[in-house]
């Protein structure tokens, strides 16, 4: 094997390692609240059977002009919440804050009618042929364990009854 | 080693003054007596045995998958990363007993596992489905093999996933399955830039022929720069409407960035790429100008698009017999068919356009398929002399 395609090999796996990182950084260390999730229409799956979250403390949450303004300008949302099971909402912004003891963020986008996506912990995969009975449980009794570092990234660890 | 092609090597030698003129001569005439099928068995023995590497990576998946479901975490990950050392353990092996040919698809297997692996991975901490990140990741992946071996096929997979991650870059606004696409397609993504990253990419691929490690690359990114301009301006020729619809654009940061970035690269390209004569870099300028001048009119006023659609067919087709002329003078046969397509594409449009307007529809079929036929002879007929005058 030449020097080069080593050098290649390295990084190829270097690469695959750098993937599970970040996600194994807040899973680690992040704080672990408990959402409560939203009944959501299911969609055509693209990347294996996934099932689609919402979350009840992100909705209607944001004035309509500014809603529509951070939707129209690509404006990251921070909503702030607390560490109860189920997590309650204590504010939304456009700038990181920094959240008191008790607290965590978490970073989404403006769905434009005044609601909060979060991208990151927006989808749970899993088998195929169970999705069904997940979005039929999805609502007031089902929460997402999800764990939050920091600086408001959130990693969805999975999905348990109230 | 370097992969290249034997008449690339002989270019290469004669520069470096390692090959007189008349050597070179004789062994590209030697070259040229080589029968066919001889010449073709390497190119066959690759293509086989890439389509075999891809057969084995979509079953290795399926495979996984259909354990998945009982694997904790831990385990899945290190089945990924078991399946990838496989992979480049049998390329090795195989390296090793000298079928260099088969290694190379086997380590284009590995650079799919790798992508495999990444999105797998994504799968299972849920990370979000316009994860940017994984096609990035893959693509670093793609041109580190690709530099290492030379392989013009991991240059092929490069844009692909350049785009794709470029597309995805910044999330999207839409609701979520619609992401995935809507970042690429809308009228907020990559959609209306397609030409203009063609051209960026076209310039890149000049740009890369001064770099020798770097040469095999140039072609293939060449080609796809070409398509990336070609295919959506030939299709937007069929309609003001599409053409509306095609490049109206919102103007966002990103699509600012992808513009400016653009241009940078061609007029670096103009300014420092080879090219042979300076009339061809002026009509190459003006090619580029022409092109970043319509685009931006047609997509900062895409209401007006009726007004300059008349000219942007007539630039369409000019564009594609400047690329006829230009794949000739680079002697690129590849340059000279996209020119041809695309001339007659337009040609065809314009022609089933017109004529359903102005004719009774039956006679519209007769006289279209009339046309058709003899346009193909045409075609063809050009086509044959064009390239009669690249060949040596």
């Amino acid at each position: 094997m030449s020097r080069r395609i080593l050098v290649a090999v390295c990084i190829q796996v270097f690469v695959m390692g750098l993937v599970l990182v970040p996600p194994l950084m807040v899973r680690a260390t992040g704080t672990v609240v408990y959402l409560e999730t939203e009944k959501m229409d299911p969609r055509a799956l693209f990347r294996g059977d996934y099932v689609i979250l919402g979350y009840t403390l992100a909705q209607n949450i944001l004035p309509q002009q500014q809603a529509s303004e951070a939707r129209r300008k690509f404006i990251p949302v921070f909503v702030t919440m607390t560490t109860d099971r189920p997590a309650r909402f204590v504010a939304v912004g456009f700038e990181r804050p920094q959240p008191k003891e008790g607290q965590v963020c978490i970073v989404g986008r403006s769905r434009g009618q005044g609601s909060v996506d979060f991208p990151q912990i927006a989808q749970f995969f899993v088998p195929e042929g169970t999705g069904h009975a997940i979005e039929q449980a999805r609502g007031a009794n089902l929460l997402a364990k999800v764990a939050v570092s920091d600086s408001c990234k959130a990693l969805l660890l999975g999905l348990e009854p109230r | 080693m370097t992969d290249i092609k034997a008449r690339e090597a002989i270019e290469l030698w004669l520069e470096a003054g390692l090959l007189d003129p008349a050597k070179a001569g004789q062994l590209t005439a030697y070259l040229d007596a080589q029968p066919r099928s001889a010449r073709g068995s390497g190119r066959m023995v690759k293509i086989v045995s890439v389509f075999g590497a891809v057969l084995i990576g979509l079953g290795l998946i399926l495979f996984v998958a259909s354990h998945w479901s009982g694997m904790g975490h831990s385990l899945r990950i290190g089945t990924l990363f078991l399946g990838y050392a496989t992979v480049a353990i049998a390329a090795v092996a195989v390296g090793r007993r000298g079928y260099e040919r088969v290694a190379h698809s086997l380590w284009f297997l590995a650079t799919l596992t790798v992508g495999a692996n990444i999105f797998l991975i994504g799968q299972i901490f849920n990370l979000s489905l316009t994860f940017w990140q994984g096609p990035f990741l893959w693509l670093l992946a793609t041109l580190s093999m690709g530099y290492a071996l030379s392989s013009r096929v991991h240059a092929w997979l490069a844009i692909p996933l350049a785009l794709l991650a470029l597309g995805w870059l910044g999330g999207g606004e839409v609701w979520f399955t619609d992401d995935q696409l809507a970042s690429l397609f809308s009228d907020y993504g990559l959609r209306p830039l397609l030409p203009l990253l063609g051209l960026g990419l076209v310039g890149l691929a000049l740009l890369v022929q001064r770099l020798p490690d770097w040469r095999f690359a140039s072609g293939t990114w060449q080609i796809w720069g070409v398509l990336l301009i070609a295919v959506p301006l030939v299709l937007a020729t069929a309609d003001d409407d599409l053409l509306d619809l095609m490049f109206k654009m919102r103007f966002t940061t990103k699509q600012w960035a992808i513009i400016a970035a653009c241009g940078a690269l061609t007029g670096l390209t103009l300014w420092t790429g080879r090219f042979a004569s300076t009339s061809n870099r002026l009509l190459a300028a003006l090619a580029a100008v022409l092109l970043f001048g319509t685009l931006l009119l047609a997509s900062a006023a895409p209401h007006d698009a009726a007004g300059i659609y008349p000219l942007f067919v007539i630039l369409v087709f000019g564009l594609s017999l400047w690329l006829c002329w230009a794949g000739v003078t680079a002697a690129r046969p590849a340059l000279v068919n996209i020119g041809v397509g695309s001339a007659a594409s337009v040609v065809i449009i314009q022609y089933f356009s017109w004529s359903m307007r102005l004719m009774d529809r039956s006679i519209a079929f007769i006289l279209g398929g009339l046309v058709l036929i003899l346009l193909s002879i045409w075609i063809e007929k050009q086509r044959r002399r064009l390239l009669a005058r690249i060949a040596p």
